[in-house]
């Protein structure tokens, strides 16, 4: 597994427990909702374009996040692909500015963590 | 207990005007005042509330939120702090649901309020999860007011000992008077049950669930009527006690007067009479039942009692006289006279004799011739002299006392008199004692001459006139006994009515000034109500165009109908201008949410209400955008003269604020792992986002690779931000409808470039330019910076981080 991948993963995990001392500037900080669902999401960007890498370099070297999660059904059974796609939209949804949309709950950003660290070991 | 002075000033002026009489009015004032008062004012003694008495009470002064702190309460684990600025104005706390933005918000009212038990209420999870998970042990929460005009904020604190219930906290008080260890104090709990400052969903909620008296009760609160219908209900209950006494009066009055006809008395007659009349003259009757016994004029009665008392000569007294008389006839009969004169004569003749032997000596007898007077002689015939002379005595002594022992025995029997009155008279009995008294009395009077047969006759007779007057003195006592006791009986119950009775006018005049009072009041509420509604339904009204927005729904205001069980709220809702009475059932959970808000916002606002903060718990859960623009300029109407503190779980508010450009102090709360809370002020989100990513730029713990990506990110949606408010405006600025600018934004989504087209070029096809016009507008550094973002988010940017954030607020600031 891509070492880079399991640092964000690490990273958020921090920010979330408040623990080491990124994490706890983090919290203080009050920037830890967006910072952790960037961080997840792009471990979970990161492991998606390391499978395409291994598996098909060409779908890597393409741009759109969407295509390779959707391309993904092909390749692993449909109930991973699934969760990856829920779990990269509710995430690309928090790390963009939207009306009347306040950052995730910490609850939330557990639950997503936890299904993207599935994720990264299933590809 | 505080006054709800213009109602009572109210009541004074409609009092006056309406030429209540004086006793009337004062029963009305004392019923407003309390139950204490009431009964003063019935019994014409001074009232608090009488005008003429103390000064009016101080209202309490203005307060204003200044701080609310919480340790260890439902979703706030450490200690933190929500700080208002305590004056007039609008504050949004904006937090997620879960964030812990409604514990401030449930930490201000159980601060104020202590009411434990509306919150134990509520549901099982806050019974078992008002002590917060992670910070179980040091549970506290304190509430700063701040008195207008007092540079002392008065704190409120509320602190539960490990393991405690929620009814457990120790409260103090401290205030710039001093400490104390109540709310009591504070003198807030009528403003806080009048006004309540306080909505919350579920509050708004329960307007349109509660039943109709309940939601009577609960506008009745809201317009501060609930002083009438207190006052109505202590004159209520003031009249409960008379009512009663009276009605008791009444039963026993005639249970007595039927009680009074058994009984065979003048009196008892008389009383009936009496008590026959609705309100007896108890002069009359208290004279009736002075009455001294055996002071009546019955004639009967009269009888009865000098029989009771008859007085006859002793029947021993009868016995012994009767045996000395016979005694001395049987004596006399010794004595025959003939005897008797012989012995005179033969004693004269010895004196004689015994005369001549002392003159002349011893000597032949001058009598006979025969004999001789000599001194043996004379010896004999002293001795005889004597004898004789004393059998004349006694047959003299024995005659005189037979004379005397007679007479007496005629006076006995001529002194018996019995009453005369035949068996007619004699009601109680059946008068055949006394006939056989005088029967008895007849034949003894039959007296014989002769002495011996008098004392016989005596003897023989006296025994049954004794036995005779003995019966009738007997059946007259009991009679007059019987008589007596049945009266007696009954007058002591009389005495008792009586005694009571005599409050009877002052309690039916009271039962009277209550009921002209109870009378009056009805009248005057329905016109106070009405005339108080008026400014509250307008403000209702007022509020509802704002919300309805395009809501078809018209709200006339409400009307309270009816009283007692039947009370009942109106709404004069139509719905399409169609007013079918079914109008409620077919509005929208927002519109009655809405409409809740229009109804309850008022009150908590009201002008006498002491609070000048209103706090309210997410208003905006079910209402369309357009109707929570029509809020914010409610909230910010409100602001004007109130403090509003708005605590809400989405930004459609804060963001609806900033469109309208409303002033408002926005906090945002947001609640880490272990219930760790921060709050913190959000500006406006550009600048929030840059002050993040600068923060996180400048944070050289987390390594770069994590860094870069979370700055893009930031920069990202502060360049958003930036695209959003400048669609909002130029949208606005046309006249589009708040909908059309949302589903734009919404079609952009996450596509930074349809957003920057929507901002520069007012379209979103031309995303492809964006890059261009984002270099021609502000330089290469700018389509740089925004390359940097899209890319960097991904993973796929290293660079000046504090260098990217600075080109990104140059770009925000340009397109202002």
């Amino acid at each position: 597994m891509n070492t880079q991948v399991e640092r964000y993963l690490a990273a958020a995990d921090g920010m979330l427990g408040g623990r080491d001392r990124a994490g706890a500037s983090a919290v203080d900080g009050g920037w830890w909702p967006k910072a952790c669902a960037c961080l997840i999401r792009l471990a979970l960007e990161t492991a998606l374009d390391e499978f395409w890498r291994r598996t098909a370099p060409e779908v890597a070297a393409y741009g759109s996040g969407r295509t390779k999660l959707l391309l993904l059904r092909r390749r692993r059974d449909r109930a991973l692909a699934r969760e990856a796609a829920y779990a990269w939209s509710t995430l690309s949804r928090a790390t963009h500015h939207h009306c009347y949309e306040t950052a995730p709950t910490h609850a939330e950003l557990r639950r997503l963590h936890d299904a993207v660290t599935v994720l990264v070991g299933g590809l | 207990m505080t006054h709800d002075e213009p109602l009572v000033e109210l009541l004074f002026d409609r009092l006056a005007a309406d030429g209540v009489p004086d006793d009337v009015a004062d029963v009305v004032l004392g019923a407003v005042g309390g139950d204490d008062d009431l009964r003063a004012a019935l019994d014409g003694r001074t009232t608090r509330l009488d005008p003429a008495g103390d000064g009016p009470a101080t209202r309490p002064a203005h307060l204003y939120l200044d701080a609310v702190t919480v340790a260890g309460f439902r979703g706030v684990g450490p200690r933190r702090t929500l700080a208002v600025r305590p004056g007039p104005g609008l504050t949004l706390v904006v937090g997620r649901n879960g964030s812990g933005k409604s514990s401030f918000a449930e930490a201000i009212e159980l601060a104020l309020t202590g009411d434990s038990a509306r919150w134990a209420d509520r549901n099982s999870v806050w019974r078992s999860g008002w002590r917060n998970l992670h910070q179980p042990d040091a549970c506290a929460i304190a509430l700063d007011l701040r008195m207008d005009g007092q540079a002392t904020p008065t704190r409120i604190r509320r602190a539960w000992p490990a393991e405690g219930e929620l009814t457990d906290a120790t409260v103090s008080v401290s205030s710039p008077e001093g400490e104390s260890g109540g709310l009591d104090t504070l003198g807030l709990a009528r403003p806080l049950r009048l006004y309540r400052p306080f909505l919350t969903a579920g509050d708004l909620g329960r307007l349109v669930t509660s039943t109709s008296t309940a939601l009577h009760d609960s506008v009745n609160g809201i317009l501060g009527l609930e002083l009438l219908t207190e006052t109505d209900r202590r004159l209520q209950a003031a009249a409960k006690p008379g009512d009663a006494l009276l009605k008791d009066l009444r039963e026993r009055r005639l249970a007595l007067r039927a009680g009074l006809d058994q009984v065979d008395d003048d009196r008892a007659r008389r009383a009936a009479r009496l008590l026959a009349a609705t309100s007896p003259d108890l002069d009359e009757l208290d004279s009736v039942l002075a009455e001294p016994v055996g002071g009546d004029t019955d004639r009967a009665v009269a009888l009865h009692r000098r029989l009771a008392e008859l007085a006859l000569p002793d029947p021993a007294v009868v016995a012994r006289l009767s045996q000395e008389l016979a005694a001395f006839a049987e004596e006399s009969r010794g004595y025959e006279e003939r005897q008797v004169k012989a012995s005179v004569r033969t004693a004269e003749l010895l004196r004689l004799a015994m005369d001549h032997h002392a003159d002349n000596g011893d000597g032949p007898c001058p009598v006979c011739r025969t004999g001789a007077l000599d001194g043996a002689w004379r010896e004999q015939a002293d001795l005889a002299f004597r004898e004789l002379r004393d059998l004349s005595l006694s047959a003299n002594r024995a005659a005189s006392q037979i004379t005397e022992l007679t007479r007496r025995a005629r006076q006995l029997t001529a002194d018996l008199d019995p009453p005369a009155g035949g068996a007619l008279d004699l009601a109680g009995g059946d008068g055949a004692a006394l006939a056989l008294l005088r029967d008895a009395v007849a034949a003894l009077r039959l007296l014989p001459g002769a002495p011996a047969e008098l004392a016989a006759h005596l003897a023989d007779r006296y025994p049954a006139v004794a036995q005779a007057a003995e019966l009738v003195r007997e059946e007259s006592a009991a009679y007059l006994r019987e008589r007596d006791t049945a009266w007696q009986a009954v007058a002591g119950e009389l005495r008792a009515w009586a005694a009571a009775a005599r409050r009877e006018p002052a309690l039916q005049a009271e039962q009277a000034r209550l009921k002209a009072a109870r009378a009056w009041l009805k009248r005057t509420a329905d016109e106070i109500r009405n005339a108080r509604l008026a400014p509250f339904a307008a403000h209702s009204q007022q509020i509802w165009r704002w919300l309805r927005q395009e809501s078809n729904v018209e709200f006339g205001g409400m009307t309270l109908q009816g009283s007692g069980t039947r009370r009942s709220v109106v709404f004069n809702v139509s719905v399409d201008g169609a007013d079918n009475g079914t109008a409620l059932g077919v509005m929208s959970q927002g519109e009655l949410q809405a409409l809740g808000l229009a109804t309850f916002l008022p009150r908590s606002c009201a002008a006498e209400s002491p609070f000048r903060f209103v706090v309210i718990d997410d208003p905006v859960q079910s209402m369309d955008p357009a109707k929570v623009d029509g809020l914010a300029r409610v909230l910010a109407d409100l602001a004007a003269d109130r403090q509003v503190l708005v605590f809400t779980h989405d930004s459609r508010l804060p963001d609806a604020v900033r469109r309208l450009e409303i002033d408002a102090q926005i906090l945002e709360v947001v609640r880490a792992e272990r219930s760790v809370v921060t709050v913190r002020e959000a500006a406006d989100p550009v600048s929030r986002y840059l002050s993040d990513a600068d923060a996180v730029a400048l944070s050289r713990d987390v390594p770069d690779e994590v860094r870069a990506p979370v700055v893009a990110e930031l920069c990202r949606s502060a360049l958003e931000a930036a695209c959003h408010r400048v669609v909002w405006r130029v949208r606005a600025a046309r006249g589009e409808p708040v909908a059309a600018t949302e589903a734009a934004l919404d079609r952009a989504g996450s596509s930074v470039a349809v957003t920057f087209a929507l901002a520069l070029f007012d379209d979103p096809g031309r995303g492809d330019e964006v890059l261009r016009g984002l270099n021609n507008r502000f330089g290469r550094g700018a389509g740089d910076a925004y390359q940097a973002c899209r890319k960097g988010v991904h993973g796929h940017w290293q660079g000046d981080l504090p260098g990217l954030v600075r080109q990104v607020r140059r770009i925000t600031e340009g397109m202002r």
